[in-house]
């Protein structure tokens, strides 16, 4: 199953496209128990999250997060708990990615994206 | 003593006998293969035939064959792979390193050209924190610098071209954050210290892999996925099919 960190990782690797961010739409979805919280592992990852994008996922699978992860929110452990969650223990199962550049769509199909080019466009 | 030496050739024979006229010799052991100059952005015909649908057609088989990382891969994920890391999985295939990868708490971010290994990854791993996909090695679909460390085991052997294994290199530095580690593991052509004892012919070679009709992985769908260049062994009820391998020389990969 495909978190919603790991699609916060991906992109969309054409060659004729700057960023490659890509947004989801998400037509199934499981939300598993609430796994093991790492505090100092999230905040190492917090430099590491494209937000926007984060925030545009999120709200596709229902969830609304602040416009802007500022220090204070940082610090917030509740907030934390909530990010952990949502970054880790929710599954895509079925849906798409689009790149916002180009249109491209990426599968994804019983968990799994198919991050996959066609051969003109790599 | 000689009584049962004859009833045993007798025995043979009489097998040989039932199995019937001798099929075509298909290939059992690796041989050389030329490698055709292309153009470098796409993936080559070699690779698409002896890779790619070759995996896809193994896959099953291949799975229930490979389950163990290998120690020195262990060792690279005891000191690498720790709670708190993104660790990348290139070319992951049946998701075979994940136990180890994860043990320690890393978060698993695992990629495969195959979509059938990929699959079998996600199924055999869906309870640990390893998300595997579909994505060319030459074409990592993840941002730059998300990953503390990366996995790229038993991928370079499988590139055609010194260009394609600069890029693959490339790619899986790109993903790395700054001061990552990535574990890098491929065929070596002097294979005289290890099992077979050994030097390949040739640093190309296409590798016999014998998919059986038959066995606890047999997976009859299989026979949809064949590549064209695949032979069927009647005697041994098996599909032969070649993998492409570039081994390498010592000192090549520098």
């Amino acid at each position: 199953m495909v978190r919603l960190h790991t699609i916060n990782t991906l992109r969309c690797n054409r060659k004729d496209v700057d960023e490659g961010r890509l947004s989801l739409e998400a037509t199934k979805v499981d939300v598993r128990e609430e796994s093991a919280f790492d505090r100092e592992f999230l905040v190492h990852l917090l430099p590491t999250l494209e937000w926007p994008s984060l925030r545009d996922a999120a709200r596709a699978v229902g969830v609304t997060l602040p416009d802007a992860l500022d220090d204070a929110l940082k610090t917030d452990e509740a907030f934390l708990r909530a990010l952990h969650h949502i970054l880790f223990d929710v599954h895509v199962v079925e849906g798409s990615l689009r790149c916002v550049e180009s249109g491209q769509v990426f599968p994804i199909s019983d968990g799994r994206p198919n991050m996959m080019l066609p051969e003109e466009v790599v | 003593a000689q009584a049962r030496r004859a009833a045993k050739r007798d025995k043979r024979r009489e097998k040989k006998r039932r199995a019937g006229p001798a099929a075509p010799q298909v290939k059992a052991t690796p041989t050389p293969v030329a490698i055709v100059e292309t153009d470098g952005v796409q993936t080559p015909a070699i690779e698409r035939e002896h890779v790619w649908r070759v995996y896809e057609a193994v896959a099953p088989q291949w799975h229930g064959t490979r389950y163990k990382a290998w120690p020195r891969v262990a060792a690279f994920c005891q000191e690498h792979c720790l709670g708190g890391a993104v660790v990348a999985d290139v070319g992951c295939g049946n998701g075979k390193m994940a136990p180890a990868a994860t043990a320690r708490g890393a978060r698993v971010l695992a990629c495969d050209v195959s979509a059938r290994l990929v699959a079998i990854a996600a199924r055999e791993h869906a309870s640990k924190h390893y998300d595997a996909l579909v994505a060319d090695a030459l074409r990592l679909p993840w941002r730059s610098g998300v990953a503390d460390a990366a996995l790229h085991i038993a991928v370079l052997h499988h590139l055609s071209t010194p260009e394609r294994r600069s890029r693959a290199i490339a790619e899986t530095t790109r993903v790395l954050k700054v001061g990552g580690v990535a574990l890098f593991y491929a065929w070596a052509r002097d294979q005289r210290r290890g099992r077979s004892g050994h030097a390949f012919d040739a640093p190309d070679v296409l590798v016999p892999f014998h998919l059986r009709e038959h066995g606890p992985h047999w997976d009859p769908s299989a026979c949809d996925a064949a590549p064209a260049h695949a032979v069927r062994d009647a005697a041994k009820r098996a599909t032969v099919v070649q993998r492409y391998c570039h081994v390498y020389d010592e000192g090549e990969l520098a």
